[in-house]
């Protein structure tokens, strides 16, 4: 009898499936108040609060998911996890994981630079400024974190400022210099993972973004808007820079050029709650869901781009349509 | 065989029946996903081991800071393993909680407290780089996370290992003429040494399956659990799976030969200390 | 010598409290109470296994209190053995030994060196102590502590061990301490009897003190044998008119007919005590008291061996219990009778009366 309760229970674990199917049932009903919600860890603080303004005026319950942008898109597209609302730090994640499987449409909701942000117990914290940075930063005994280039668009984004820098300040080897200067042991899964770091007074420098800094109460210094990836005017210039990291599979590389810091969303095509998912989308382009993310020192666009094809209309009503430089 | 042994019988069989299917699930519950893992990626791991200088590096590093803090936990450890067992001092039972503490720390938690303890900017920390010891970012902060969380699992089976000696054994030889250090050599080791052996096995075992306090300290150079993190978060899970399966092959085997130790004829263990 | 003064310890919630005896250089005292009395304890604390914690034991002289196990010279026994069960018998008696040729030679008088390189786990409880006796003898301690020693073993090997521990305490003046629940199951008496219970030592001294007059009516029923006669033992042969022709040679010895003299009177035994010094313990409630007939003849048959004439000197009443303390020739000899006896029989203090009590009463030690 034993035998059999044994057997029984390895045919069920050998067979099952690790199973592609979609969190939860699709529900229909407008009973259901859950709204899942995978985000960039850049945005978890204005998620968050533009979750809670949302979440007033419907009365829903919110499960946040914040990881960094290339695992949360993963966990669509290797584990088959579906959010209703999935929002990342880099909207060329869209295009290059989850367009056209998981969605067909996304947003452009908001914007980033790229800052060093520091505490007044940094070494060198009295003198850094906009014309010696790059000096302090190299400094014996100073320390430099960033964020894996792999893991999240922070870390690749600090490579390609680190090349727009040499080329702006036109000092030839500066960018390996300074890569140099944050070595790999100072390398973190995501941006998030280094501001401990730096409050613990292991890391004396990191490089970050403005909303985060903020968020956090760092102190940061930025940086000329040629190289700091924050200004749409400078794309051309940004595109100058480039950075191979790992692709699908190990054997893989992907080349990310320089590009405008920009956020998007978009609710997936198997999102479990999609009624709710398309009105809090609407609610994010809308001038209060604006208003609550820069509350929370989100840069949120004031003209929100769609991009693709079938966004829904009520999104769609809040935003322009895709602008001719903005590829689906 | 009166009535009411009669009615019991078939309780009692129902009972016997119910713990071991309970048993058995159990045992299940935990074979079953490690098997599993290993039969869906096991080979692929190994064929991996060949061309992943990563994976190597990875698996390497991991043996070595894992033994490493085993050593430094055995060495430390037992002489206040004996003195909880053996000394009842003022304070021991808050010592004895106090040891219990890491356990209960959530991972990243311990990580970040020993930042704080061991970090560039602290006392000890600024001793330690005084030697070229660099805590955050090096092997060496892989063995302080991996030595702080699993140290607490060794002290207390030595202590259990130690408690089990019959202390009548250790006062016939004191008579005999020894010192208690000589003691403790000659009588209280070679009895305990099956116990201590298997509280040294269970802190590298769980030294090698540390992550959440290990990453916040040294994310690189990657052990095999953060490794394995990266390559899922990465790539997902075909390139994940071996890593964890690769672990598991090549960690049964010190595990299994350190476990058969515990059964050879020889060495009286802590349990052979019953019949006097 | 162990000389004790006020010791005092403390193990767990049990506690010895002013214990004081003394035993000579090279004498043998034997602790005796019930279990749970402290015995074992007691050992301990001479031998500074369990801490001191008021009082001054002195051990050969010199002030042992403060003296870590290992300095004092002692041989230590406890009941289980305690054989180490990492190491062989060899490796166990060798243990402590600083002359391997004497732990051998040890080992030999007391019959362990058959077992050899054998593993202790095989022995038998017997086996066991014999093994653990070698273990602490093998050091040549000065003071030797023995804890129940011979109670697991059977009757042919407990007489040749206590007959080699005697020796051996003979031959090299060791100061012996031995504790046990039952006097006659260990079978000897030494120098001192220390009567110990509930962790206060309620009497100590000579033996033959203790028992004849045991300070209160708790320790008399304790001990149980009021008549204890210091004495010479001698084994009769086929010479005497005990030995009966035919009779098969008891090979063990252990059925002998003994004489036991003592002051004046010769007391009639069967045991299996060796020729020499000892004592020959008998129960009061063994001693039968007659009245001497005036004007008879002959006294009736009896099968009791032993027969004295002696004066009442002493009669304590009990409610239905008088002990009756006779005076045999300057020995005094205690009878338990029934007080209706004592009536019936006329008996008083001054009254004439024969005391007699069988050889097989006899208890040698």
């Amino acid at each position: 009898m034993l035998c059999g309760v044994a057997c029984l229970v390895l045919c069920i674990a050998a067979g099952c499936d690790r199973g592609r199917a979609g969190d939860g049932a699709r529900s229909s009903s407008a009973a259901d108040r859950t709204l899942v919600v995978y985000n960039a860890g850049s945005l978890a603080r204005p998620m968050r609060a533009a979750l809670d303004s949302f979440a007033r005026r419907e009365g829903v319950t919110a499960e946040q998911e914040s990881a960094g942008s290339l695992e949360t898109a993963r966990k669509l597209t290797e584990l088959g996890r579906i959010p209703d609302v999935i929002a990342l730090a880099d909207a060329e994640v869209f295009p290059q994981l989850l367009v056209p499987s998981q969605t067909t449409w996304y947003v452009h909701f908001a914007r980033n630079r790229m800052v060093i942000a520091y505490t007044p117990r940094s070494r060198g914290a009295s003198e850094i400024a906009a014309d010696n940075w790059w000096r302090i930063l190299q400094r014996p005994g100073v320390e430099v974190g960033r964020a894996d280039p792999s893991l999240d668009p922070n870390g690749y984004r600090t490579l390609l400022t680190l090349q727009l820098a040499e080329r702006y300040y036109e000092q030839r080897g500066l960018a390996a210099r300074l890569l140099a200067a944050a070595p790999e042991r100072n390398v973190r899964p995501k941006e998030a993972d280094l501001v401990g770091l730096l409050q613990a007074g292991e890391l004396d420098y990191i490089w970050s973004y403005e909303s985060l800094a903020q968020a956090a109460g760092l102190s940061y210094l930025t940086l000329p808007h040629q190289i700091d990836l924050g200004a749409p005017a400078d794309s051309a210039y940004y595109a100058t820079a480039s950075v191979k990291v790992r692709g699908r599979t190990p054997r893989d590389t992907v080349v990310f050029r320089g590009q405008p810091i920009v956020y998007a969303f978009s609710v997936p095509r198997e999102a479990p709650h999609r009624e709710l998912a398309e009105r809090f989308a609407a609610f994010l382009v809308s001038a209060e869901g604006r208003a609550a993310l820069r509350a929370a020192r989100l840069d949120a666009l004031e003209q929100p781009v769609v991009v693709g094809t079938g966004a829904p209309g009520v999104v769609t009503a809040g935003a322009p349509a895709a602008a001719p430089n903005a590829p689906p | 065989m009166n009535e009411t042994s009669g009615r019991r019988r078939p309780l009692y069989r129902a009972a016997s029946v119910g713990a071991l299917a309970a048993a058995a699930l159990f045992v299940l519950f935990l074979a079953v996903p490690v098997v599993q893992l290993v039969a869906v990626a096991g080979g692929s791991g190994l064929a991996k081991l060949l061309d992943d200088a990563e994976l190597r590096d990875a698996l390497a590093l991991t043996w070595l800071t894992a033994s490493v803090a085993t050593l430094l936990g055995v060495v430390g450890g037992t002489p206040l393993a004996w003195a909880l067992a053996r000394r009842p001092f003022r304070g021991r039972a808050v010592v004895a909680a106090l040891l219990d503490l890491p356990l209960l720390i959530p991972h990243p938690a311990a990580g970040i407290a020993l930042l704080l303890v061991l970090g560039r900017d602290s006392v000890a920390g600024r001793a330690l780089l005084a030697f070229g010891l660099r805590i955050a970012g090096s092997p060496g902060g892989i063995v302080a996370a991996m030595l702080f969380v699993s140290a607490p699992l060794f002290i207390s089976g030595a202590r259990e290992a130690f408690a089990r000696v019959d202390p009548r054994y250790e006062a016939v030889a004191r008579t005999l003429g020894d010192p208690a250090w000589r003691v403790f050599r000659r009588v209280t080791l070679p009895l305990s040494m099956r116990g201590l052996v298997a509280a040294a096995v269970v802190m590298w075992a769980r030294a090698v399956s540390e992550f959440g306090a290990i990453v916040v300290l040294t994310y690189n150079p990657k052990v095999t659990s953060v490794l394995g993190y990266d390559r899922f978060t990465s790539y997902g899970l075909p390139e994940a799976l071996p890593v964890a399966a690769v672990l598991v092959i090549l960690s049964l085997l010190p595990l299994s030969f350190l476990r058969a130790l515990r059964y050879e004829r020889g060495m009286g263990g802590g349990l052979a200390a019953v019949a006097p | 010598m162990i000389e004790a003064r006020s010791l005092s310890a403390r193990v767990g919630e049990f506690a010895l409290r002013d214990v004081s005896f003394a035993v000579p250089r090279g004498g043998y005292g034997v602790v005796i109470g019930p279990a749970g009395s402290g015995k074992t304890t007691l050992l301990e604390t001479v031998a500074g296994i369990v801490a001191q914690r008021g009082g001054t034991l002195l051990l050969g002289g010199r002030d042992a209190t403060a003296l870590p196990p290992e300095t004092r010279d002692v041989g230590f026994v406890y009941q289980h053995g305690y054989l180490f069960p990492h190491l062989s018998v060899e490796d166990n008696i060798a243990y402590g030994a600083d002359d391997p040729a004497l732990a051998r030679a040890v080992a030999r008088r007391l019959g362990a060196d058959a077992f050899g390189a054998r593993d202790v786990r095989g022995l038998s409880g017997g086996e066991r102590q014999v093994v653990a006796l070698a273990r602490a003898l093998a050091r040549r301690p000065a003071v030797l502590l023995l804890d129940e020693p011979f109670s697991a073993l059977d009757p042919r090997r407990r007489t040749l061990v206590r007959r080699e521990v005697r020796a051996i305490h003979a031959e090299w003046g060791m100061t012996v301490l031995q504790v046990t629940h039952d006097f006659t199951e260990a079978g000897l008496l030494g120098d001192v009897a220390i009567l110990l219970d509930g962790g206060r030592v309620l009497q100590y001294g000579p033996p033959e003190e203790v028992f004849r007059r045991p300070a209160s009516p708790y320790i008399a029923e304790f001990l149980g044998a009021e008549n204890v006669f210091a004495g010479r033992a001698r084994a009769l042969d086929e010479t005497s008119p005990d030995w009966v022709d035919g009779a098969p040679h008891d090979v063990a010895g252990r059925f002998r007919a003994v004489e036991f003299r003592t002051g004046d009177l010769t007391i009639y035994a069967v045991g299996d005590a060796p020729d020499g010094p000892g004592y020959a313990v008998i129960r009061a409630e063994e001693v039968l008291l007659s009245r001497e007939q005036h004007g008879a003849g002959e006294p009736a048959a009896t099968s009791a061996r032993n027969r004295f004439h002696g004066t009442i000197v002493e009669l304590a009443t009990l409610g239905a219990l008088t002990r009756v303390t006779v005076d045999v020739r300057g020995t005094p000899l205690v009878a338990a009778l029934t007080t209706r006896s004592v009536h019936e029989l006329g008996l008083g203090v001054g009254v004439a009366v024969e005391a007699s009590f069988k050889a097989m009463a006899v208890h040698l030690c």
